[in-house]
């Protein structure tokens, strides 16, 4: 297990420098300026050409090294930076550097991609669970409805009818914004959603497979009740794909949640992507796209780790 | 089993610590909403109109926009004007301090209003203080500069060019950046008409009269920064002697203004805190005593958090059934109209307020008002299209006939559902005091198909309108941006106008923003989508457009009559005359020559409880102070 671990490390730094490269070369090539103010006043030329040379948008193989150099600290330890992991100014935010937008951004989206994650477990594993013990039946059907629901809504229609219901009618949650548990509820809940009912399927399918096996019968005829067959033999193993499926599920729920964090006025990182896209604000498009990198490495590899952990028989 | 609850667990505590890490603070007295977060509380690069009204929470130029539109003393007591409107002096409050105790001098404004004509600092809106005499000198010759440092080889075309002397030119180039800083700065005080006099006069020289700049000395870009906090965030790049930014010193904690809040706190795309100044000359008559931006960038939730009460205004309601809302408002106004007919403007608040709730249905929490903008179409003056053909709107009784027909009322109350004011003229009317706009052209589709009969397009025995050549009339291309359904709306609507009313071809076509704009700076159109918001009160702002040889005068249009009556105009010092050649100026446009299509004044729709909030003015300039708010609870 060491040896996977330290191999996916030292793989790391390899995988992030083609994504800098790739992201570097295609937000190069979105038409349009940075330093363009989206309600068409421009500035003089001599401005124009002063934040550019600034910024080193001049000379794309430039920025390419210099911005590699920073980012990664090279330049801080060959004296050349006064900061190591310098990830620059926003172009489009001209207050904030990337790396403060990220300090900012970056807390809020974990905690809400996690809480999401783990609603999403408890409604999925439920459900799942519930589905896969009495296949066929009408609890099976309703939450496999159910299921199919939470996939098939978009997440900003999900959001507003929350929103109204639970915090216009009812005032048990704010309307939006951060600050405290409450905050988290309805958003995570919002965003949950379809990954409980991914996890809801996955488990019923597991759970219906297992059951069926050998060992439960054994367990069973050694005189077990019914639930420690369930949870303690047929759901250890029916879990393993959703572990698998976590992975990725944690990383996509702490940075694709774009449309939760603007219907709950979220201040995550998210719809920073989205609008530095829009605005070619590059700085901070390569910082955002590293940072989701470097998340989507490190949970596929925690979970690799998990995996063996839960089920002995895996070595890593 | 157990096993599967441990990552759960971890998560959970997680969860609690990142969230228990964050820092609340009790409601402010006045919350509201912005669609996106402040772009910049730098004073001297801000552009946009929200980093504006912030920077009237915390700076205060020497002037300010009182709510009636007019000019009022603010840092400065007062000032003298010369004879001939081109020299200011100011006289500074005395006691004036900013929020850390250090007073507030002359020497401070001066230090900014260099800091906004220094191309260094990039300001978007350096061009308003180009009036000042010898800052667009000083302009270009820094550039030049800057650009003879980039480049050594180009120093024998600069100074053939003029820029430099030789001898200057090589002791540019042998100097290292801190020595072509100070040379630079030597050489504003040497070019450039502005002088501290003393800790509490500043003296302006400007190139020619300006009747309208203690408009602009009211503006944003014209406040003081506290000189210690920009002179410790600025370092000047040695070899390229351009001055770098630590754009820190925006943030709480490091940010000093003069004006009657501080910042407290701002977290990007999230919120800043406003909170009072107890240094600021007149702090016992600001009303809040503290003032919060937060960041909703959906329309709809901004709503429901304006329902739940959670924020008290909203600047700029965007939700797609505002028109439904207006609709509700007006139904409450249609109650009561007798009182309200009698109300004047200024007053509608107060008196909303104090009338009976609305019932279902109804509502007056949402409120239109005009901007200081005008929504108008171009049209391509120029003899020949991009592609070579030629352009039937080079005629102007054609643009004419274009705007006769041209049913402004169907399309403010069917279209846009926004009800504006209507608006034949460009300045939008009531907005700049003493100036009266003309009435521009009617909706008369009869006089519209003459005057294209008088052009030369009569319509064939099939009923295609053909030249004398027996050319027909080419297809009328409207070119709008995809972004907003608005434009898509309103082109559409013109095109089956003018379709119905002249009988000619029209199409639309739709670009997304950044196309469309490339196009209309090509002048690759024959109508276009348009709009302007003025920045200072005078009609300029917005006739300046028009101007031949202006860089936003897309539409090709070069009248030497227009150009001549601007130039009288600049040079005539008594501000009547002068507004009356103006008006003749815009006549010309809007009567005659038509090169854009105005529409309407352009609105702002604010919601807020006219009862609880108090303190917004519903003057066009929109110029709102967080200084004048209050809510009552």
């Amino acid at each position: 297990m060491t040896g996977l671990v330290v191999r996916r490390l030292v793989q790391m730094p390899f995988i992030i420098l083609i994504v800098y490269t790739v992201t570097f070369a295609l937000a190069w090539l979105v038409p349009g300026n940075p330093l363009e103010s989206p309600d068409g006043r421009r500035p003089d030329q001599a401005v124009v050409d002063a934040m550019l040379a600034q910024y080193k948008l001049d000379d794309p193989v430039a920025f390419y090294f210099d911005y590699l150099g920073k980012a990664t600290g090279v330049s801080y330890l060959l004296g050349d930076a006064p900061r190591p992991f310098d990830l620059g100014p926003s172009l489009s935010q001209s207050d904030w550097t990337v790396n403060e937008i990220l300090a900012a951004g970056l807390p809020v989206s974990v905690s809400l991609g996690l809480a999401a994650i783990l609603i999403a477990l408890v409604l999925g594993l439920f459900a799942g669970v519930i589905g896969g013990l009495r296949p066929n039946t009408a609890l099976d059907a309703g939450t496999q409805a159910l299921a199919v629901i939470g996939i098939s809504l978009p997440s900003f229609v999900i959001g507003v009818m929350l929103l109204i219901l639970f915090a216009v009618k009812l005032g048990w949650f704010p309307i939006g914004g951060w600050g405290d548990l409450q905050h988290v509820v309805l958003p995570a809940f919002a965003l949950s959603l379809p990954f409980a009912a991914y996890i809801a399927r996955l488990t019923r399918f597991g759970m219906i497979d297992e059951m069926r096996k050998d060992y439960i019968r054994t367990a069973r005829a050694k005189g077990l009740p019914e639930r420690r067959v369930a949870m303690g033999h047929a759901l250890r193993n029916a879990f393993l794909p959703v572990l698998s499926s976590l992975g990725p599920a944690t990383a996509i729920a702490m940075t694709g949640s774009f449309v939760i964090e603007k219907v709950f006025a979220v201040p995550g990182i998210g719809r920073n992507f989205v609008d530095a896209v829009m605005a070619k604000d590059i700085t901070l498009i390569m910082g955002v796209v590293l940072v989701y990198s470097i998340l989507l490495v490190l949970f596929n590899l925690i979970v690799d780790v998990l995996y063996s952990w839960i089920d002995p028989r895996i070595s890593l | 089993m157990l096993k599967i609850f441990v990552p759960i667990l971890v998560l959970a505590s997680l969860i609690a610590v990142v969230v228990s890490l964050d820092d609340e603070r009790p409601r402010a007295d006045v919350v509201l909403v912005h669609g996106t977060d402040l772009f910049t509380l730098d004073p001297q690069r801000m552009s946009y109109l929200h980093d504006l009204r912030a920077s009237r929470a915390i700076y205060e130029p020497l002037a300010t926009i009182l709510p009636d539109g007019s000019v009022g003393p603010a840092a400065a007591e007062s000032w003298e004007v010369s004879d001939d409107a081109s020299r200011y002096t100011f006289h500074l409050r005395s006691g004036l301090r900013f929020s850390n105790g250090d007073p507030v001098t002359a020497e401070d404004f001066k230090y900014a209003w260099r800091r906004a004509i220094l191309p260094d600092t990039a300001a978007t809106y350096s061009s308003l203080f180009l009036g000042i005499a010898g800052a667009r000198d000083f302009f270009n010759w820094r550039s030049d500069l800057l650009a003879l440092r980039a480049a050594p080889d180009r120093r024998d075309e600069l100074v053939d060019a003029g820029s430099f002397s030789a001898e200057e030119a090589d002791a540019i180039l042998a100097e290292d950046g801190e020595a072509s800083f100070r040379r630079t700065l030597d050489r504003f005080d040497e070019m450039v008409g502005l002088d501290a006099v003393d800790p509490h006069t500043l003296e302006v020289e400007l190139a020619g009269p300006l009747p309208y700049f203690l408009d602009l000395v009211a503006f944003g870009t014209f406040s003081p920064v506290h000189r210690p906090t920009l002179e410790a965030a600025t370092t000047i790049d040695p070899g390229t002697g351009r001055i770098e930014e630590d754009r820190s010193w925006t943030k709480p904690g490091r940010l000093i203004g003069n004006g009657p809040f501080e910042l407290v706190r701002w977290r990007f795309q999230r919120d800043c805190r406003f909170e009072r100044n107890p240094f600021y000359w007149n702090a016992e008559s600001i009303p809040a005593e503290s003032i919060e931006a937060v960041v909703i960038q959906d329309p709809n939730t901004a709503i429901l958090a304006f329902e739940a009460g959670e924020v008290d205004w909203i600047p700029d309601v965007r939700a797609e059934y505002r028109a439904d809302m207006i609709a509700e408002r007006l139904a409450y106004e249609d109650r009561f109209e007798a009182i309200l007919a009698e109300t004047e403007d200024a007053d509608l608040d107060r008196t909303l307020g104090t009338l009976p709730p609305p019932d279902a249905g109804e509502r007056r929490n949402i409120h239109t008002v005009d901007a200081f903008g005008t929504d108008f179409f171009h049209v391509n003056c120029r003899e020949r299209l991009v592609n070579g053909m030629p352009n039937p709107l080079v005629d102007p009784r054609v643009r004419r006939a274009l705007a006769l027909c041209i049913d402004k009322a169907a399309l403010v109350q069917r279209v846009t559902r926004l009800n504006e004011t209507t608006s034949g003229g460009f300045v939008p009317a009531g907005s700049i005091p003493g100036y009266q706009p003309p009435e521009g052209l009617p909706f008369d589709p009869d006089r519209g198909r003459a005057e294209l009969d008088a052009a030369g397009w009569r319509r064939d025995d099939a009923g295609v309108r053909r030249n004398p050549d027996g050319d027909p009339f080419p297809t009328l291309d409207i070119l709008f941006s995809t972004g907003s359904p608005r434009y898509k709306d309103l082109s559409l609507a013109l095109r089956d106008m003018w379709r119905r009313e002249l009988q000619i071809p029209a199409e639309t076509s739709g670009r997304p923003g950044n196309e469309y704009r490339a196009q209309l700076e090509m002048g690759n159109f024959m109508v276009a989508r348009g709009g302007w918001y003025g920045d200072y009160g005078d009609p300029t702002t917005f006739l300046d457009l028009n101007h031949s040889e202006d860089g936003n005068n897309h539409r090709g249009y070069a009248s030497p009559r227009y150009d001549e009556l601007l130039a009288t105009a600049a040079a005539t010092i008594d501000p009547e005359a002068r507004f009356r050649i103006l008006e003749e100026a815009e006549r010309i446009l809007v009567e005659e020559d038509l090169p854009i299509l105005p529409l309407c004044t352009y609105v702002t729709v604010y919601m807020y409880e006219p009862d609880r909030l108090l303190g917004l003015t519903r003057h066009p300039r929109l110029d709102q102070h967080p200084g004048r708010w209050s809510v009552r609870r």
